[in-house]
């Protein structure tokens, strides 16, 4: 089916021209073949950073709460990445198929949206972390979240993180533990939770994803241009 | 109905004994009159504050992710307190009559997260001990923040955050802001948002809940021992 401008126009999700919280969101866009409008905000080049680009319209969307990312799905707006991935979730069938699945999608994109905040904290630092600081994040944050997240894996069983049918959490983790692993140099961290491996591979081959998953790694930062790590696109292996 | 002992172990309910990211979850709880078990956890006196009593029963309590707060619901255990509201707003109906207010009520919990989040970034820091600090932070963070929420009420015109009926946002909403003011030490900027104020009212005066919220009140803490403001139990006008 071809994209018509107006099916585009219908669904818009706005944010900043990097991936962070929003790249959830396009996963699931990109996944459900949702035509829509990838807007996006440049942040002025140093030493600024002028946001101005979304300040000048921050006020004249119609948003009840002006923020990044929003959402609008025709005559609907709202904003909150967490609040959009699960409205999109319910609205495509994403969220598990029972009430204790769709609790466990939740745990799971809060539990990594606290681990990203971490990593995000970091990489804010002046100098974007420290050999030792990063190294730290591995082991005692990063390294418990995949411990915990891998014998998850191993209970649930199931060839998604919490179904045999892909979930929000699913593109949520995929992405949030793409983003955090990009401190471990020496790519060895992952070796050691085979689960969390699998359920990353899962998601990354999925035919609905691929090659949107290579592009927007190759083009697009995970960080704003402001931060001291990740503000430009970094080559993986 | 009386509560006999295996009502109340059907669900029960994990975090410190003070309000803090509970009591929207107490209070949907109490709403519902559901029975539950209250489980409480007390952190130790200065200058130790040691969390000796939660982190004793941390790793044996069959949790995925070990955190405060936890939810049992039966054999079902969960962690995030967001998940844990929007778990119990699903089974009790308190999500709204459609996924336009559904999502409504997401976007109202995360942003009432927000302010919390900031309001516990103040208290447990160094600027909680300070006077100004705390002024300055009620007169931006808090101001700003009860001026979209103003605004939101004035615009939709619904007795509760969304809709005609009580949704989990009222008991998300009404927990945060309550424990944002304390910081008012002048207990007057709620009378410029007279919106607000009304909403306030409205829910601290639910048959359901009124002496339950009187009993937090008077009882528990908005923040842990540990905290520069918040720590002890604060008599409000």
């Amino acid at each position: 089916m071809a994209e018509s401008n107006a099916d585009k126009n219908k669904t818009v999700l706005g944010y900043w021209a990097i991936r962070a919280i929003a790249e959830p969101i396009r996963l699931i866009l990109h996944y459900t073949k949702t035509p829509f409008t990838n807007k996006t905000y440049e942040v002025g080049d140093g030493p600024q950073y002028s946001r101005d680009q979304w300040l000048s319209e921050k006020f004249k969307l119609g948003l009840d709460f002006p923020n990044l990312p929003y959402l609008i799905d025709g005559e609907f707006q709202m904003t909150q990445s967490r609040a959009i991935l699960y409205y999109l979730g319910r609205k495509h069938n994403l969220m598990g198929t029972t009430p204790q699945e769709e609790a466990l999608v939740m745990m799971l994109c809060e539990e990594a949206h606290d681990v990203r905040a971490k990593f995000r904290a970091l990489c804010n630092k002046p100098n974007g972390g420290s050999g030792a600081e990063k190294k730290e994040f591995l082991e005692t944050v990063l390294g418990v979240f995949f411990k915990q997240l891998d014998a998850l894996l191993s209970k649930q069983n199931r060839k998604f993180a919490v179904s045999d049918q892909p979930t929000v959490a699913d593109f949520l983790l995929y992405e949030y533990i793409d983003y955090c692993l990009s401190f471990d140099d020496e790519h060895k961290l992952l070796e050691q939770y085979p689960n969390v491996q699998r359920l990353l591979q899962q998601i990354q081959e999925l035919p609905e994803l691929k090659e949107y998953i290579a592009t927007t790694h190759a083009q697009v930062p995970i960080n704003i241009k402001s931060a001291k790590f990740g503000a430009t696109v970094i080559k993986q292996k | 109905m009386s509560k006999s002992s295996s009502d109340k172990n059907q669900i029960v309910f994990g975090y410190w004994a003070i309000r803090g990211l509970a009591e929207p979850v107490r209070l949907a709880l109490h709403y519902t009159k559901t029975p539950f078990t209250d489980k409480l956890y007390v952190q130790g006196e200065g200058p130790e504050y040691s969390r000796q009593e939660w982190l004793s029963e941390k790793q044996n309590l069959g949790l995925d992710f070990p955190n405060l707060p936890y939810l049992f619901d039966g054999d079902f255990k969960i962690t995030q307190s967001k998940a844990i509201l929007y778990y119990l707003g699903r089974k009790f109906s308190l999500m709204g009559k459609n996924l336009n207010e559904e999502a409504r009520v997401m976007m109202l919990c995360e942003e009432a997260h927000d302010l919390r989040s900031a309001l516990s970034g103040v208290c447990y820091s160094p600027k909680g001990e300070s006077k100004e600090e705390r002024k300055k932070f009620v007169e931006t963070t808090v101001s700003e923040y009860l001026q979209k929420l103003d605004n939101y009420f004035g615009k939709y015109n619904t007795k509760f955050a969304v809709g005609d009926a009580p949704t989990v946002a009222d008991f998300q909403l009404y927990s945060y802001i309550d424990s944002a003011l304390l910081l008012d030490d002048e207990q007057s900027l709620v009378d410029k948002y007279s919106n607000v104020k009304r909403f306030l009212k409205t829910i601290n005066e639910l048959p359901e809940i009124k002496d339950y919220i009187v009993k937090s009140h008077a009882q528990l803490p908005i923040n842990n021992k540990v905290a520069k403001f918040g720590g002890q139990i604060i008599q409000n006008k």
